[in-house]
């Protein structure tokens, strides 16, 4: 019948170069090994008899482990397609192909695989699935020229025997060596920090108002994530008020909402705080006297601080090493703040603290903050902020660590829709759902029980 | 003929300068055919036969009596020969297929398929000696042709090179017999 001969197969020149000889040890160390049982599958062959056989997958990445992924490349020598029959509209198809596996140093073996498929609908589908299944076909046999480990050992009656009774543990599932599609960018700034934000946002409640002046970094503290529950949020609002008291701190908030310095995911443009903060900013920019003496010292003095938020990455990599380094650090520390510190050299030449950014920036706690900013003196690690730090006072509702679905019952409080029923004025009933059109629709009614109950307890 | 790049008047050549490769590949390949390369090829195929040998005596003893010789398994065939050239001393080639005969009576479910195919294989050493054999692979009376030609193919491949590589005994022993009756004695490879 047809015959389709791989015109290229003789005229690619492949540059063959021999195996370092402690790798060819290594590979035929290998290949002399048979194959454990998680290789080895079955299936029900003809007779009832149990068939062992290697899965294709299985024996390509078999093939890569021993060969390296450089080190074999296969070929199609020839397709020959030996019927193709038609009957009653569909079709019958049987095809061999000749696949050649070659190693780097230039051996090789050949060997032929079988493809077929019954009772087609058309005849791409028949030629789909008989070619695809005669070239995993032919590269399992010709790959088992090379050796044990490349599946010669199934042959041996034996060894299946005995592998068998050997038990394997099933496959581990590693989330974390999967291959991701964010391996490729290279945020990597952005990425350690947002473990980081849930625990925060928990500490937020127990901030005093005015525990530091360093409150004007509040911004970023800000990016609430939408994975928090509600009922945090406000009252992170109390913290607010500290703000229309420092004014010449203002003006340096403003300076935060830079497009340059903020990411928009970090800014949560939804939430009412955000918005009444941007016009608190806002009013407070123009109520600001135009830059004197005082103006300009202050404006520095915040540059230098917007200098310090603009290097992630250093922070990043002290706030990731802190916890790891006082586990047990405890109740002491009460919120996070930036800080400007430890640099004497820093506080003369304030001047030149936009051309050059201070070399180390941290978070301290804010019970020092103050006191290290006036002292300027070194910060030693008890004094660093621990944004994994869980405060005991709070009660936590959710566990910021995991992902996992939230059932209503567990968050909202279940009789509330009761307590909301109005009889004289039914539609102002939140959940009210008379009348209302259902889908999709019910398979036996739901909610008369409930509405009986509620009737009956009014 | 001089001048060789410039002519215009000169017709075509008629000396090839650069003859193609697949012709000296051709004369090559023939050099080597079923004699031995060199020492190694005749060291290495002694240690298959050996091994071959120990392998027929141990399973002599279950041998029906109307079986003329053991036969080797493919598998442990394979073994032997990675044994002796190494993984990266040997090659197979399919160099043909040929359907000798193909019968089906009957049709659809309740037909039967009968085929024979011969295959030749060729098997090569790393030092360029090859040896070509035959296989033969049969199928007779399976309901599906795909089962019948599946069968006969790999069955044609299988005893191809399992022909080829029991070659390589014989091959030894042929170059001892050449030796013996002084056949490369006058300027020949080996000493």
């Amino acid at each position: 019948m047809s015959h389709l001969h791989n015109k290229s197969f003789k005229d690619t020149v492949v540059k063959t170069e021999p195996f370092h000889p402690s790798e060819v040890e290594d590979i035929q160390a290998k290949l002399d090994k048979k194959l454990g049982p998680e290789y080895v599958s079955t299936r029900p062959g003809a007779g009832g008899v149990q068939v062992s056989y290697i899965e294709g997958w299985k024996a390509l990445n078999l093939a890569n482990q021993v060969f390296g992924f450089n080190g074999w490349f296969s070929e199609v020598k020839t397709i020959n397609v030996d019927y193709l029959d038609e009957r009653n509209g569909r079709y019958n198809v049987g095809l061999s192909v000749v696949v050649r596996v070659t190693l780097k140093d230039g051996s090789y073996h050949e060997d032929i695989g079988y493809g077929s498929l019954d009772n087609a609908r058309t005849k791409a589908m028949a030629f789909e699935k008989a070619k695809k299944e005669a070239m995993t076909d032919g590269l399992k046999r010709a790959l088992r020229c090379f050796g044990n480990a490349m599946g010669n050992c199934l042959y041996d009656k034996e060894y299946l025997s005995k592998i068998s009774g050997v038990k394997c543990a099933p496959p581990d599932f590693d989330e974390s060596n999967l291959f991701r599609f964010n391996d490729m960018t290279s945020r990597s700034a952005a990425v350690p920090r947002s473990p980081s934000k849930p625990e925060r946002a928990n500490q937020v409640p127990t901030t005093r108002a005015g525990t530091s002046s360093t409150t004007t970094i509040r911004p970023p503290q800000r990016s609430v994530q939408p994975d928090i529950p509600k009922s945090v949020v406000p009252e992170k609002r109390s913290s607010e008020p500290t703000g229309p008291v420092q004014p010449a701190k203002r003006v340096d908030n403003d300076n935060m909402f830079d497009d340059s310095l903020t990411f928009s995911d970090d800014l949560n443009l939804e939430s009412e705080d955000f918005n009444d903060e941007v016009n608190e900013l806002l009013d407070a920019k123009l109520k600001t006297p135009a830059l004197g003496q005082e103006g300009e010292k202050g404006s520095q003095q915040n540059q230098q601080q917007l200098n310090l938020y603009t290097e992630p990455s250093q922070e990043n990599a002290f706030t990731n090493e802190t916890p790891s380094r006082r586990p047990n650090e405890t109740n002491k520390k009460e919120n996070g703040s930036l800080q400007q510190p430890q640099e004497p050299q820093e506080q003369p030449s304030q001047q030149h603290a936009l051309v050059n950014p201070p070399a180390e920036v941290s978070f301290v706690k804010a019970r020092v903050a103050e006191e290290i900013q006036k002292s300027s003196s070194a910060i030693t690690s008890e004094h660093a902020f621990n944004p994994q730090f869980i405060s005991p006072s709070i009660r936590r509702t959710v566990d910021p660590t995991k992902s996992t679905p939230i059932k209503r019952s567990e968050v909202a409080p279940p009789l509330q829709h009761r307590s909301a029923l109005r009889y004289d004025n039914p539609q102002l009933i939140p959940n009210r759902q008379i009348g209302k059109p259902r889908y999709p629709p019910p398979k036996r009614p739901i909610n008369k029980e409930q509405e009986k109950e509620g009737s009956g307890t009014s | 003929m001089e001048g060789g790049g410039g002519g215009e008047d000169q017709g075509p050549w008629n000396t090839t300068l650069f003859p193609d490769v697949e012709q000296l590949e051709l004369l090559l390949e023939g050099d080597w055919c079923d004699r031995p390369a060199s020492t190694w090829a005749i060291k290495k195929s002694g240690t298959l036969q050996a091994k071959v040998e120990a392998f027929t005596r141990e399973h002599a003893h279950r041998r029906p009596k109307f079986v003329s010789r053991v036969e080797v398994p493919f598998n442990k065939l394979i073994s032997f020969a990675n044994e002796s050239f190494g993984h990266d001393g040997w090659s197979t080639e399919v160099v043909d297929i040929k359907v000798l005969r193909a019968q089906s009576t009957g049709d659809g479910d309740c037909g039967r398929h009968s085929l024979a195919v011969e295959t030749t294989v060729r098997v090569t050493l790393k030092d360029g000696t090859h040896h070509s054999g035959t296989g033969l692979g049969v199928s007779e009376n399976l309901p599906q042709k795909s089962m019948a030609f599946s069968k006969a193919k790999k069955e044609a491949i299988t005893d191809g090179i399992k022909n080829c590589i029991r070659g390589f005994g014989e091959l030894v022993l042929a170059h001892e017999e050449k030796l013996r009756k002084g056949y490369y004695t006058e300027g020949g490879l080996f000493d």
